[in-house]
């Protein structure tokens, strides 16, 4: 298959499923409510609930399906591993440590976005501490390193705050908020997240031709002129500002950066340039699918998003598993 | 571009010193082999000369000009290199990775032109792997690796080509063809250093000889003259039987030369 | 335990803010209306339980899901047939309603889309003592128009509470609470208050736990309380009940006959109904004085 012929499906998809996503809910506005809604015809109910409930829904996991999948794919072709996610560079756990923080002090009630900025502040604070255990080594591997002892010390300060937290509620708040969800944002969330995303996005995609000169090995790649230290501040920028908005916004949501690219890649000719845009689609379409399903499995209490996420990421593995035993045997 | 000149080259790594003094140049159409035991610094000299290190002292330039001076893809199309045993980490096509060396070219959002597509259909040629261009690299047998990680560095089509080590671990095959493309090209003009370890095939694929030891160069020259008895006791500290046969010099390593 | 000067400071905060929020949202012009609200949904346990106390079955649209567990809520029977919510905006959003009663925790989000789309929502704080009954009952009462009931429901609090004979002066019997788990409460808390008022010191306060803690077996049985409470989700009203004990150790812990069991739904909120939690542990109380006066 072409590339152009599989960017063109995937795309379709997002778009079906995007449409898909304003059809379900709990309340009792359909499919059928969508061409009335274009044509003005809608009741004032029907509108509010597919212009402020569900499309923002729809709109956030685009955009942060369409982050993870183009982060994951940028971490495996810079890293050269294709178990790398974004997850890897600090920036999700010190995010989610930002948000956790503004639910235990309460500041969290003092207004609607005071979460999400916490977990935008925190996954700042991360990357600037990656950066600085880096240092001016350009190699992959101390990024790795301090990426790890980031995302430690962010988990082990989550940890902690749970342990401390002021009530049972308080802690299973900040649990369910870890599980990552979707659920009531509204288009402020949207507003919130959506530069940080675009503009990481925007950095992410700059970096295709450097990743693909890569495939060659850090020195070779460095005699063909890529520019090791200022590619590895791209990517650190970028999915500190992509990742680090997507998990303010909705909590810890795995695997996507992992699947998506992992399993695009032989479609692609295994090109980390050509795996870029195409993650991107397939991690939003993975993300709307995913949300369409927790809303059609939670009958009783919500299923979070990241734990639907992480269902479909457990049998993957067990088929790399399978699939690596099967070719080494 | 005609001269690629490092001058007064030191440099120490976790201390001990790896290159203690080292004057080097390297013309347009000749091939020059580096030469010496394990440890004397040819390939921290070769990775100076492709400038992935910053030596601490002296300069590596391009016709007086210093390569620390060119932007990185001005130096990537000045300058070409091919690293030891050099693998690809994804299964892309040979044709994708050879494309990889027009990169230099390409700048930031132009994308391969016919141009490019040229280059890598001569380095496919000129390595005789055009025939592998839609196999995935990781399914090569070594030979056709290497002639593909040849053709690689070829398709950049710069003035001067690095090879580190480009014939290890080759049957005598594959290494004389390698060697026969690294000779065509340099008489087309390029300037070539290559590493290598066979004494019989530097001396009769290369131009000139550099010899190293600790560090230093100690001798310079044709074959004939660099692989005398006397360098090859004190810096191999071998005893080898040399000749000319069928147009090239010959060395073949009899024995340890023990304290003379 | 490590509940220290820091999350002391941070409770006291929160505390302030809490009822800072109370105040404001109390005064805040629209929310408390000319009119009654018609159309009230809830989605906080607690809020609840006080609205079914205030207003008529036909004015609430809207109950959240835990009001009808019987682990949880003192009202489980009364809130049978009514629309059970699980705090989505989703689901509130097509009851129109005129006034949205809320918690401080869990559905957030939703409180925050709510209030984008212009519906009133009141958050109650947490309840941290038995002074929070007419306080919460007001708070809410002058929200749903209905400050005339909710002076009664108060006045019929504290009357029966004025009826629990008030502890001798001196020294106070020693209560241990036992949750699950080794969970307890500390001082700032319901449970705390209603020992209190019923005569008891809580050993998890003298162990300087403030909030939720935890007070392991070893901890109660070295104390060696006068009385162990056994924090219950499955009973129906406080009982004395000497079986099934988590622990053996915990039966040495106190004389014979201290121990009752208290459902969690009777001091889970701030209302009314807590005060069968006073009468029952005063009843205990007074037991084992009179146990003590015969030995």
């Amino acid at each position: 298959m072409s590339r152009a012929t599989l960017t063109a499906l995937l795309a379709a998809a997002v778009l079906m499923l995007f449409v898909a996503s304003l059809a379900v809910g709990p309340a009792a506005v359909g499919i059928e409510s969508l061409p009335q809604l274009v044509a003005g015809r809608a009741g004032d109910a029907a509108r509010i609930i597919i212009v402020e409930v569900r499309l923002p829904r729809a709109l956030l996991a685009v955009l942060i399906g369409g982050a993870l999948g183009l982060a994951g794919a940028v971490l495996q072709g810079y890293l050269r591993n294709p178990l790398a996610e974004p997850g890897l560079i600090g920036v999700s756990a010190s995010g989610a440590f930002g948000a956790v923080l503004t639910l235990y002090t309460g500041i969290a009630t003092a207004f609607t976005l005071a979460l999400p900025l916490g977990g935008i502040l925190g996954a700042a604070a991360g990357v600037l501490a990656v950066q600085i255990l880096a240092g001016r080594d350009t190699s992959a591997f101390t990024l790795i390193l301090s990426g790890i002892a980031v995302t430690s010390f962010a988990g082990a300060l989550t940890a902690l705050a749970l342990n401390l937290a002021p009530s049972p509620f308080a802690a299973l708040e900040i649990v369910f908020w870890m599980m990552g969800s979707l659920a009531d944002r509204s288009l402020d969330h949207v507003a919130l997240a959506a530069p940080f995303i675009v503009l990481g996005a925007g950095i992410l995609l700059t970096t295709g031709r450097a990743l693909d000169a890569l495939t060659l090995g850090e020195d070779t790649a460095a005699t063909l002129g890529v520019d090791g230290a200022r590619l590895r501040r791209r990517i650190v920028a970028g999915t500190a500002l992509a990742i680090g908005a997507a998990t303010a916004v909705a909590g810890a949501i795995g695997f996507v950066g992992l699947v998506v690219p992992h399993l695009l890649r032989p479609l692609t000719g295994h090109r980390p340039a050509a795996l870029l845009v195409t993650s991107a689609l397939g991690g939003a379409a993975l993300t709307l699918a995913a949300d369409i399903a927790v809303r059609i499995l939670s009958a009783g209490a919500e299923i979070k998003l990241g734990v639907v996420t992480a269902l479909i990421g457990a049998p993957f593995f067990l088929w790399l598993v399978l699939s690596a035993r099967r070719r080494l045997a | 571009m005609t001269r690629l000149s490092a001058r007064a080259i030191r440099h120490a790594f976790q201390g001990r010193e790896v290159l203690a003094g080292v004057d080097f140049e390297l013309s347009g159409g000749e091939i020059v082999g580096l030469i010496g035991p394990n440890g004397a610094g040819k390939t921290t000299l070769l990775r100076v000369l492709a400038g992935l290190i910053e030596a601490d002292e002296g300069e590596v330039s391009v016709d007086g000009t210093a390569i620390a001076d060119l932007a990185p893809d001005a130096r990537g199309r000045a300058i070409s290199y091919l690293a030891q045993a050099g693998t690809s980490e994804w299964a892309v096509t040979v044709e994708t990775l050879v494309g990889l060396g027009r990169i230099p070219h390409l700048g930031r959002f132009r994308g391969p032109g016919p141009a490019d597509r040229d280059a890598v259909r001569r380095a496919l040629g000129a390595c005789d792997v055009a025939v592998l261009a839609d196999r995935p690299v990781n399914r090569l047998s070594g030979g056709e690796r290497a002639r593909v990680m040849l053709a690689r560095a070829l398709a950049v089509e710069a003035p001067f080509l690095l090879a580190d080590e480009p014939v290890a671990g080759l049957d005598p095959a594959h290494a004389l063809d390698v060697m026969a493309v690294l000779a065509a090209r340099a008489r087309a003009g390029a300037g070539i250093v290559v590493v290598v370890h066979d004494l019989t095939i530097a001396a009769r694929h290369c131009d000139r000889l550099v010899l190293m030891q600790e560090g230093r160069i100690v001798a310079e020259g044709s074959p004939e003259a660099v692989l005398n008895q006397s360098n090859l006791a004190n810096v191999y500290g071998i005893h080898a039987l040399t000749g000319t046969a069928k147009g090239g010099a010959y060395v073949v390593p009899l024995s340890r030369a023990r304290g003379e | 335990m490590m509940n220290g000067a820091a999350t002391t400071l941070l409770r006291c905060l929160a505390r302030f803010a809490g009822a800072a929020l109370v105040a404001a949202l109390v005064f805040v012009p629209g929310a408390a209306r000319a009119e009654k609200p018609r159309r009230i949904a809830s989605i906080n346990l607690c809020t609840d339980q006080i609205a079914m106390l205030l207003v008529p079955r036909e004015r609430i649209v809207s109950l959240s899901f835990l009001a009808a567990d019987p682990a949880s809520s003192a009202m489980a029977k009364e809130a049978r047939g009514f629309h059970l919510n699980r705090g989505r905006a989703e689901e509130i959003l097509p009851l129109s309603p005129d006034i949205v009663l809320a918690g401080p925790y869990a559905a957030r989000a939703a409180v925050g889309l709510l209030r984008r789309l212009g519906h009133p929502v009141f958050e109650l704080p947490i309840g941290e003592s038995l002074a929070d009954v007419p306080r919460h009952i007001r708070a809410v009462a002058r929200i749903l128009g209905e400050e005339t009931r909710g002076e009664s429901v108060i006045a019929d609090f504290e009357a029966r509470l004025r009826a629990v004979p008030a502890p001798p002066p001196g020294s106070r019997p020693v209560a241990a609470l036992y949750a699950p788990n080794g969970i307890t409460s500390g001082s700032s808390s319901l449970p705390q208050s209603v020992m209190t008022a019923a005569g008891f010191e809580n050993l998890a306060a003298r162990h300087g736990i403030i909030g939720v803690g935890r007070l392991g077996i070893e901890d109660i049985v070295a104390a060696r309380p006068d009385a162990l409470i056994l924090a219950r989700l499955s009973v129906e009203h406080p009982s004395l009940a000497a079986r099934s004990l988590e622990h053996p150790a915990l039966a040495t812990a106190v004389p014979e006959g201290a121990i009752i069991a208290v459902p969690h739904h009777i001091w889970a909120c701030a209302i009314p109904q807590i005060v069968t939690g006073v009468e029952a542990l005063a009843k205990l109380r007074m037991r084992l004085s009179a146990d003590g006066e015969r030995r």
